[in-house]
């Protein structure tokens, strides 16, 4: 049985709907990452899970029951639904143990299970500190403790990561994941990191528009995306025509590329060949094809924008050990095998 | 998740709330009623009176000759205060809130105590002047603070003169915020009540009052307080309009260039500390030694403790019943304000700040009509005392519930919903413990502010009732002033507290636009 399953969900503010028949399932133990720009839509379907909104079509269905649909809704308070909001959400006037215990006081072994949580959290020392104390990671730590307390069918994560810096970041979505599988919650997280969700996620979702666009495996979505928005949403992409030679390769303006064997295409075909920047590279003894005309430095490497002859501008990621001087001439090619979407699928 | 939802309120606040606005809107309304029924030709006959328009003429005459000497007080001290290296100027800086800690009518009493038998016009227009200017000067120092100087020294570098580039650039940012505090003089001159009876000038609230105290002639006094809150709810509007034309010059971005203040040579430096010295003395210096003067004088009966004590139990207790009421009334508003944005939820909550524009004298008045014609058992009872205290003083109530509920961020009560709290419990959990102390603080603002106010309860107050503010008019009327002496010193202490309060807010919004400019 899957942990929760949402069908034909529509939902917004006043009549009007902010998203649109979003369906789809997600296992036990489970952890989705809900990706999309700002206004798709994802925080809303994250109140509308939480119980905070009635649908306006379709239903919600927690471990088998239905929980919200046109015409009943479970309350928030009725769901055991766990949420982390974004930030400065630990109640300021309770210390660390209280904000954790807070939604298992009735509980006789609340004490325990508070020690439990701090344990896991790894914030022993920390049980009688104010919120305004700890650094922003720590207050995320807690609030996860504080959602988790009383065992819920499933945790919520509202950007949890945008409050911190660069650095604690990382550190933070190991530390968030390795909680959630120690306690075996399942989770969905909201977020418009994509490299985030990428790296956390058992499962992704993709919105746009208040509609779900792609939902799967992070590494499926990432290497054979089902549209161009989709690609990009997950990074940086090239976008070049193409037409098709064989069933495994393409020509485009600067020579001949590999894809990925999809069977049903057709030599003659034109399209569009989507290619990442690090699947393209700059060959050394061949003849110049293209003119270096940027080099922006990401530190572990650089983005490099050429102009090939025929007027396409191409990024590429290159080492940052390499120097590239705009205005050089330099010949490019595809290395790796690039994803090939018939016309028909771009304008279907 | 968005700190103000456009999602509908719960039905059971939204009502509560409109309930709580309906009922502070009350006397207001039975004001219009009771005007009604005088009938139209009643009605013309006072608005023809050549009185009706004397009073119009004094009572505007005397708000723009104290607004203009605010202002001629108000622009110097501001500038010596932000532009120059004044001695003392962070002394200066804190004391500038001060004169409002005296009621209008201590310092009218302090005066008539200094110099028997002096009343009229002009005596009026320098007591209220003294306890009202700081209206003017506060905005005015945070304005001038905050001004963008790069402004001016484009200007100068484009090749204006400095008084010039002055006038061109931060004299015109100051304006708005200028205008705001001489509407606020005015409001303040206009509702005075206190200096311009015992200083004897037939403005609008002492005609009101004679007229209500001569009952052959009520309607002529509500046709009267009519007027008057119309002119109060025109100063309001234009108050409202200049204040957020101020907010605008203060919206930019940026790093704003900080002045460096000017050395003054030693005659100036002396010049200026005479003009602070002077302003000192009239605003504080003459009230305060009047009033000790007339302490230590002592009565020609010795000080009856136990009256002085029964006075500040009474006032201390139905300020506080007040308080309560106002606080009540004040929280579902709040909290529907707070959290809801929507155009219902703006009309009940300026409902609400009708308080503002129904000077204590109004408010008195249409309560005991209201009392006598409909609700006779409560007519000079505690209850409609403390009622008329808690719609005078509800802004304030509001704006610090307001403002302390607005710090809580939804998520908190989201939270708590899904840790299995309902509604109800979740905001109590939460936004309602987080906001208490800046709750409890609005309510001890009424409180403080309910214990100084003397119209309405002159008119409300159960026969034999004894305030602070009572017994200190009784017996200035008497001109009984050293009998007078321990009430208004009590009253200062009283009032102080707030003002001082006020200041220090002041103090800490200054450091913090400079840390953030």
């Amino acid at each position: 049985m899957s942990a929760i399953s949402i069908q034909g969900l529509s939902a917004g503010y006043g009549g009007e709907a902010v998203i649109n028949d979003i369906s789809f399932e997600l296992a036990e133990q489970q952890l989705l990452a809900i990706l999309g720009p700002s206004g798709s839509g994802k925080s809303t379907l994250l109140k509308t899970i939480a119980g905070f909104l009635t649908p306006m079509t379709g239903s919600i269905t927690l471990e088998g029951v239905t929980v919200s649909s046109t015409t009943s809704l479970v309350p928030p308070e009725k769901r055991n639904i766990g949420l982390v909001p974004q930030e400065g959400s630990l109640f300021p006037h309770l210390d660390v143990s209280a904000n954790i215990g807070f939604g298992i006081k009735r509980d006789p072994n609340a004490r325990a299970r508070v020690d439990e949580l701090l344990e896991i959290i790894g914030m022993k020392e920390f049980a009688h500190t104010r919120p305004q104390e700890l650094s922003g990671g720590q207050q995320q730590r807690v609030a996860l403790a504080r959602a988790l307390a009383p065992k819920p069918k499933l945790i919520l994560l509202d950007e949890p990561f945008t409050a911190l810096d660069t650095s604690l970041r990382a550190q933070m979505r190991e530390d968030i994941r390795s909680i959630l599988t120690l306690t075996s919650t399942t989770a969905i997280m909201v977020t418009h990191d994509q490299e985030e969700a990428l790296a956390t996620a058992d499962q992704l979702a993709l919105m746009q528009g208040g509609q779900l666009i792609a939902y799967g495996v992070p590494l499926s979505l990432y290497n054979n995306p089902e549209s161009i928005s989709v690609a990009r949403l997950l990074g940086e992409i090239n976008v070049i025509p193409a037409v098709v030679e064989s069933n495994n390769s393409v020509r485009t303006d600067f020579g001949v590329s590999l894809t990925k064997d999809s069977g049903e295409l057709n030599p003659g075909d034109s399209g569009t060949l989507i290619v990442r920047p690090e699947a393209i590279a700059i060959v050394e003894n061949s003849t110049p094809n293209a003119t270096i005309i940027d080099s922006l430095f990401h530190g572990h490497d650089s983005l490099i924008s050429v102009r090939t002859d025929s007027g396409l501008v191409i990024k590429l990621r290159e080492p940052t050990h390499i120097t590239r001087t705009p205005g050089a001439r330099c010949s490019v090619n595809v290395t790796r095998p690039g994803i090939f979407l018939p016309q028909a699928r771009i304008n279907p | 998740m968005q700190n103000k939802s456009n999602a509908k309120a719960p039905l059971l606040l939204f009502w509560g709330a409109a309930l709580c606005a309906c009922i502070a809107a009350i006397p207001l309304v039975y004001l219009a009623i009771r005007i009604g029924g005088a009938g139209v030709s009643e009605i013309v006959s006072i608005l023809t009176r050549l009185r009706t328009w004397e009073t119009v003429g004094i009572s505007v005459g005397l708000a723009v000759v104290v607004v203009t000497a605010s202002l001629l007080i108000s622009y110097p001290t501001a500038l010596l205060l932000t532009r120059t290296q004044l001695p003392l100027r962070r002394f200066w800086f804190t004391t500038a809130a001060l004169p409002l800690a005296i009621p209008s009518y201590v310092a009218a009493y302090a005066w008539v105590a200094l110099i028997p038998g002096m009343n009229g016009f002009w005596a009026a227009a320098l007591v209220l002047t003294a306890v009202s200017f700081p209206y003017v000067l506060l905005p005015l120092l945070v304005s001038l603070r905050s001004a963008d100087i790069g402004l001016e020294q484009v200007a100068r570098s484009l090749g204006e003169k400095s008084t010039f580039a002055f006038l061109a650039t931060t004299f015109r940012q100051s304006i708005p915020a200028a205008a705001a505090g001489s509407l606020l003089v005015a409001l303040y001159v206009l509702s005075d009540f206190g200096a311009v009876a015992l200083l004897r000038v037939d403005a609008f609230t002492r005609v009101i009052y004679t007229s209500y105290r001569a009952s052959f002639d009520r309607s002529n006094a509500a046709v009267l307080a009519g007027m008057l809150v119309i002119l109060a709810v025109i100063l309001i509007s234009l108050e409202r309009k200049a204040r957020g034309r101020s907010l605008r010059f203060r919206a930019d971005k940026g790093v704003a260039s900080i002045t460096v203040p000017k050395k003054l040579t030693p005659i100036n430096s002396a010049l200026s500390s005479l003009w602070f010295i002077a302003i000192a003395v009239i605003s504080l210096g003459i009230p305060i030694i009047s009033l000790l003067i007339r302490l230590a004088e002592g009565t020609r009966r010795a000080l009856d403790w136990a009256e002085l004590m029964n006075a500040v139990l009474n006032t201390a207790w139905i300020s506080a019943l007040g308080a309560v009421i106002a606080v009540l009334l004040a929280l579902p508003i709040a909290a529907l304000a707070a959290n809801f944005r929507r155009k219902s939820t703006s009309t009940i909550e300026s409902i609400s700040y009708s308080g503002l524009a129904l000077p204590g004298i109004v408010i008195g008045l249409s309560l005991v009509y209201l009392s006598l014609n409909t609700v006779p058992f409560l007519y000079q009872s505690f209850v409609l005392l403390a009622f008329a205290y808690a719609v005078l003083f509800l802004p304030k109530s509001l704006g610090a519930s307001r403002s302390s509920l607005e710090s809580v961020p939804p998520a908190l009560g989201q939270v708590a919903q899904t840790l299995g709290y309902s509604p109800l419990r979740a905001w109590l959990a939460t936004s309602g413990r987080i906001s208490l102390p800046g709750i409890a603080a609005g309510g001890l603002l009424v409180m403080l502010t309910a214990m100084k106010e003397l119209p309405a309860t002159l008119m409300l107050r159960p026969t034999g009732f004894d305030t602070l503010a009572t017994e200190l008019w009784s017996r200035t009327e008497l001109a009984a002033f050293g009998a007078a002496a321990p009430y208004a010193l009590a009253l200062i202490l009283l009032a102080a507290i707030p003002s001082f309060a006020l200041s220090r807010g002041f103090l800490t919004s200054e450091k913090e636009t400079m840390v953030s400019a």
